[in-house]
């Protein structure tokens, strides 16, 4: 316990000193609340509205992680049919890129358009925004086994199932989650861009999203700001999971969790 | 000390393995193996020395099919490379160990791919092999756990717990220290007692082929031509002390010369 405060005294030190700034600007420059809330008016709009806010950061957890799990199962999916050959591999990475380049923002509203405003296509929103980290990830892991371990495997003349459950699968695990850190973060952000395009309908019912354009629409800054912090804890809270996750999985044998241990 | 030992090998019968006019090029056209023929008695240790570039490990490499032969037969008891992968097992120069699995776990390895023996008779081969290697009280830890040469060990027992009739080692002391491969040497010759399995054994070491071999097999490079084949034998039983004996001196002064021969010419 001694080490954990030990370790966060700086960021602390720095939160601190950023919240004194700018509190002490707001009250100094008299800067009006609907253009930037003091933090005590931030920490006011989160207590007397904890109920909203734990409403939609329930909502768009749900919507966040469904999406994420559908896009963990459809990743590794995809990843294990581009692990089969390089030619499957060659013909369809370039599509897989499209779901990466294109702006999210820009199919978002086609999306609920084609499927509904309801909870299913914000989840799609955000499935496609995190697929591609782990498609991209996972296949790295399940070809990039070392040429000696695999050679290892034809000498016990190992059969092309017992290859890929056996040493391609189990070495990729430490790239797939190298996927999912970075999914689970913009999974949240899938769901959110989601919400904004869904209340447009008027349906979009309570979700981050849908309150911060709601707030924003209000001029209710603080609480704004309060949905902005809550969205973020939301995007922290399932990047933890992961690395916990990954800690459970790893921790027994490979490197870069050894050299957590050792600090 | 001339005829390499062959009780093995009854008259009139085929070798064990026989090599015959083998060649190997690469796809660009250079000669890596050119018309090598050699013949091996069952139980023989085999080391292949020579200068870098003269296809000691490629010559491995086409013993245990996992490249293929550009003209020329290999025949492994009676078998081509492709099919003879069950008699055979090749140890690598890094150890190869998988590091999700622990020393027990790989070990297993190549029982389980098998599939010819139960979950039992697996754990008990393999606890046997590792208890044999010395490692029993490590047998529940993870590579990454473990020394370059305890490494190594498990290779050798993963290797060893098929029980191969044909073992294949690429250098797999080249990147240890001196005394961990005198006494992987000495635990190799001690494992040869129990299980006469017939070695190929690619070395840089002279003092190592010498120590460990009943023929040594000179190649030279571009092409890689067998250019030597010297029996070794000692009238004693091969132990540390081996080492210091002047017969053995004597072997390794005439493998030297021998591999000095072939670089002054190449």
């Amino acid at each position: 316990m001694k080490r954990f405060f030990q370790s966060i005294r700086w960021p602390l030190a720095v939160f601190v000193l950023v919240l004194a700034a700018w509190q002490g600007a707001c009250l100094t420059f008299k800067i009006p609340g609907y253009i930037l809330p003091a933090p005590g008016a931030v920490a006011a709009a989160v207590a007397e509205r904890h109920q909203n806010l734990l409403q939609a950061f329930r909502i768009t957890a749900v919507e966040a992680a469904g999406g994420f799990l559908c896009s963990i199962v459809g990743g590794i999916s995809v990843a294990l049919v581009f692990a089969q050959s390089p030619v499957i591999r060659r013909s369809l990475y370039p599509y897989t890129l499209v779901l990466q380049t294109v702006p999210i923002v820009a199919i978002a509203p086609l999306i609920l358009m084609w499927f509904g405003s309801g909870v299913r296509s914000v989840m799609l929103v955000a499935f496609i925004i995190c697929l591609f980290p782990i498609i991209a990830n996972t296949t790295q892991g399940l070809v990039s086994v070392p040429r000696n371990l695999m050679d290892l495997f034809k000498m016990s003349n190992a059969s092309r199932v017992q290859t890929l459950l056996r040493l391609q699968l189990p070495h990729a695990v430490p790239a797939l989650f190298v996927g999912l850190r970075i999914s689970s973060g913009i999974s949240v952000i899938g769901a959110i861009t989601g919400e904004l395009f869904a209340s447009s309908n008027a349906v979009g019912e309570g979700g981050l999203g849908y309150s911060i354009t709601y707030a924003n629409s209000q001029l209710q800054t603080d609480y704004l700001f309060a949905l902005v912090l809550t969205a973020s804890v939301l995007g922290f809270l399932f990047f933890f999971l992961v690395v916990f996750f990954e800690w459970w999985f790893l921790h027994h044998w490979h490197e870069s969790a050894m050299k957590a241990d050792a600090e | 000390m001339n005829a390499p030992s062959s009780p093995a090998t009854l008259p009139g019968s085929p070798p064990f393995i026989q090599l015959d006019a083998v060649t190997k090029r690469w796809p660009n056209g250079s000669v890596v193996l050119d018309d090598v023929d050699l013949s091996v008695n069952k139980g023989d240790f085999i080391s292949l020395i020579g200068p870098s570039g003269c296809g000691k490990s490629t010559l491995l490499r086409l013993l245990s099919g996992l490249s293929p032969l550009t003209s020329g037969t290999i025949t492994l008891d009676g078998m081509q490379p492709d099919n003879a992968r069950e008699i055979m097992s090749f140890i690598f120069q890094d150890a190869t160990l998988l590091p999700w699995r622990t020393v027990l776990g790989n070990v297993e390895l190549g029982l389980e791919l098998e599939h010819r023996t139960t979950a039992t008779q697996r754990r008990e081969r393999a606890n046997r092999l590792i208890d044999l290697v010395g490692l029993a009280p490590v047998a529940s830890h993870y590579p990454r756990q473990l020394s370059g040469g305890m490494k190594m060990r498990v290779s050798i027992a993963r290797a060893l717990a098929i029980r191969p009739k044909i073992l294949l080692m690429d250098e797999p002391f080249g990147a240890l220290d001196e005394m961990t491969r005198d006494f992987l040497n000495e635990e190799v010759l001690r494992l040869r007692d129990n299980d006469q399995f017939t070695t190929f054994f690619v070395t840089h070491s002279v003092a190592e082929a010498v120590f460990l071999s009943t023929r040594i097999i000179v190649l030279q490079a571009n092409p890689g031509r067998i250019v030597r084949d010297i029996p070794v034998s000692f009238p004693g039983p091969r132990t540390a002390a081996l080492r210091s004996a002047p017969d053995f001196l004597a072997q390794v002064g005439e493998v030297s010369a021998a591999l000095r021969a072939v670089k002054t010419r190449t």
